[in-house]
């Protein structure tokens, strides 16, 4: 094996590390989703999801997004200011 | 790039050893990274073993516990009324960040009086 095989291995392994923690937060996230998502929009399931809970669930989506944002900026801004804590 | 190493991540055996120290800083410095979003976490997980074959799961579940949990604790309380549209309205936004704000707040005061406890003792 030559020197350039194992720098594209490690390149391989660091790309893979990074590719697994997004996944890994998308992942968190969609659960995250589902589950504040449903308690809100379906609080009596029915017998099928029902148009309006469908467009709940959606919107909900968006929101929880923008709401994780927000979080994380406001998070990372408050461990960043180090006197703050 | 050999096609072999896309697949076959788990075999680190031919790799130097400065390779490894590199790989192994890398691992740390991305465990940091993600440990900043963690701090908060009520149960803090171990830090990552820097051994091959852990690497990526140990890192994986560094990331960003406490943005995730924050934003759950934070939509339960702020996010009370019916969704009627995909962005946060005018109390709910900054209610979302007074509630990040807060929570850190009350844990640096457990923690001060906890301090304050203890010199006591």
């Amino acid at each position: 094996m030559g020197g350039s095989s194992t720098q594209s291995k490690k390149q391989v392994w660091m790309d893979k590390i990074r590719q697994d923690a997004a996944l890994e937060q998308a992942r968190a996230l969609i659960e995250k989703v589902n589950d504040n998502c449903f308690d809100k929009c379906v609080p009596k399931p029915g017998k099928e999801l029902s148009k309006g809970e469908t467009t709940c669930i959606n919107l909900c989506m968006e929101k929880y997004m923008s709401a994780w944002n927000v979080v994380s900026r406001k998070y990372i801004e408050r461990i960043q200011s180090r006197d703050a804590i | 790039m050999d096609s072999s190493n896309g697949s076959d991540l788990s075999d680190l055996s031919d790799i130097s050893a400065n390779d490894k120290k590199e790989l192994q800083n890398f691992v740390t410095n991305e465990a940091q990274k993600a440990k900043i979003q963690t701090s908060m976490h009520t149960h803090i997980p171990p830090p990552p073993r820097p051994r091959a074959h852990l690497l990526t799961n140990s890192v994986c579940f560094f990331f960003s516990q406490a943005v995730h949990y924050l934003t759950d604790k934070c939509w339960k309380n702020c996010i009370t009324s019916k969704i009627s549209s995909g962005q946060m309205d005018s109390y709910e936004k900054p209610c979302m960040e007074n509630c990040v704000d807060r929570y850190i707040d009350a844990q640096m005061t457990v923690l001060k009086h906890l301090e304050q406890l203890r010199g006591s003792m």
